[in-house]
């Protein structure tokens, strides 16, 4: 049974978290919203990943976490793009991959590019969720190899192979004789 | 890696460039102000949510602890909602400053003053003032800038019809609040006061309800509106209650050297 001591305790760890939350989401929320954006294309679905990343943080209470953290941008852009692709893959099976990912651009851009965003994004969708996130860290985000490797504990020689075979499957995806094909 | 490889990267990574957009500025502020203003919320709650997951004995335990610590005991001056929808019935006077709001900018603040029974005076901007006598369904308006007035009857042809007039009924709407079904928020100093927070359902719309410890009377009442994408509408009505106001305050006789228009 804990003290009362240990129980007041959690109230005080509640506070700081909760401290320490806000003051991350006022240096680094645009930041967070930013890269939910780039992948999402849709300013609504930014802002919901962008608070369900600060809302995830509020529940990290072990002071261990927060002592271990020693990258925080990166890791909010780990956190981000990995809520961000979740919202893919269930806008993509929603759609049954058939109907275009929905996009607030207004009619006068350029029609093509948007277009190519959508496959762009579809294809995302498409791949594996650390498949996806290598390929986001390092092409959306430009995070360095050794960045990327280590916050996803692995080496830098398996994040060039993990982009190696992402690439060749964005290239049969995306070129457009083959068409946006399905595996 | 083989150098073509590299040169693909590379040819992907300005193929990214090219198609993905960036945030507009105004889309991250708005995001950003959204999101400070989830997490206030969302501590307010969390800070009564670890309540429910100690045992029986070690949360009576703590209770004791920490209401001895701030010098009260709860179920004494616990505030709960239907206490304050209560102590409504009481009022014979109350001001409401009312603050519409869309992002920073500040749309319009209106003064409401009340006075049982159904005596309403209420400033608008440009120097405009409305007093309304609702028995009587007497309406005089003034133009401060134009020395002029109009006294109506709002019970004529052409007056304001039965629902707009209920709309001025501000102190009975806050009598509606639904009791029972509403959410708690931790304590916080709202206009100066030591205040609670009731997450409360009016007329189907759900609004943040502060009211004070002390007095168990609301202090303010917050509501948020999405309008659509990006555009939020906030309303804020700060309120004070048992307000003496000068006789003449509410009075229906246009004012001195003023011209019905």
């Amino acid at each position: 049974m804990p003290t009362i001591q240990s129980i007041l305790d959690i109230g005080v760890t509640q506070a700081s978290t909760h401290e320490r939350v806000t003051d991350l989401a006022r240096l680094h929320g645009p930041m967070v919203f930013a890269t939910a954006y780039r992948i999402l294309g849709n300013p609504q679905q930014a802002e919901d990943v962008q608070q369900e990343v600060y809302l995830k943080l509020l529940k990290r209470r072990s002071q261990k976490f927060w002592d271990e953290v020693d990258n925080w941008p990166a890791l909010l852009r780990v956190m981000t793009q990995n809520h961000a692709l979740d919202v893919l893959r269930r806008e993509r099976r929603r759609t049954h991959e058939s109907v275009e990912l929905t996009t607030t651009e207004s009619p006068d851009v350029d029609v093509l590019r948007v277009q190519r965003a959508q496959q762009l994004r579809r294809a995302l969708a498409r791949l594996s969720q650390k498949d996806a996130l290598v390929f986001g860290l390092r092409h959306f985000e430009q995070m360095s190899y050794k960045e990327i490797a280590k916050q996803l504990g692995v080496t830098q020689n398996k994040i060039g192979v993990v982009l190696h075979r992402v690439h060749n499957k964005l290239r049969n995806w995306l070129t457009p004789e083959k068409g946006d094909r399905h595996d | 890696m083989t150098n073509e490889h590299t040169e693909e990267l590379g040819v992907l990574s300005d193929f990214v460039d090219a198609v993905v957009d960036q945030p507009r500025q105004s889309q991250i502020e708005q995001a950003q102000h959204k999101l400070m203003a989830r997490l206030a919320t969302a501590s307010k709650r969390q800070t009564l949510t670890w309540w429910p997951k100690m045992s029986l004995a070690s949360a009576a335990a703590a209770a004791v602890a920490m209401f001895a610590m701030i010098g009260f005991w709860p179920g004494e001056q616990q505030l709960a909602l239907a206490s304050v929808v209560e102590k409504l019935n009481h009022i014979t006077s109350f001001r409401a400053v009312t603050t519409t709001q869309q992002g920073e900018q500040t749309l319009t603040q209106v003064t409401s003053d009340f006075r049982a029974p159904g005596q309403v005076r209420i400033e608008l901007a440009d120097s405009l003032s409305m007093i309304l006598d609702l028995p009587s369904a007497t309406l005089l308006a003034i133009n401060h800038n134009a020395k002029q007035y109009r006294l109506s009857d709002i019970g004529e042809p052409g007056g304001f019809q039965l629902e707009t007039q209920e709309s001025f009924r501000f102190l009975e709407q806050l009598k509606q609040i639904e009791t029972g079904a509403d959410t708690v928020l931790a304590r916080q100093l709202v206009n100066g006061k030591w205040s609670v927070g009731f997450v409360v359902n009016i007329q189907g719309n759900a609004m943040t309800l502060w009211a004070e410890e002390l007095t168990g009377l609301p202090v303010a009442l917050e509501v948020i509106s999405n309008l659509g994408e990006q555009q939020t509408l906030q309303v804020k009505a700060q309120y004070e209650f048992e307000v003496s106001f000068p006789d003449d305050h509410f009075s229906l006789e246009p004012p001195l050297g003023y011209t019905s228009d």
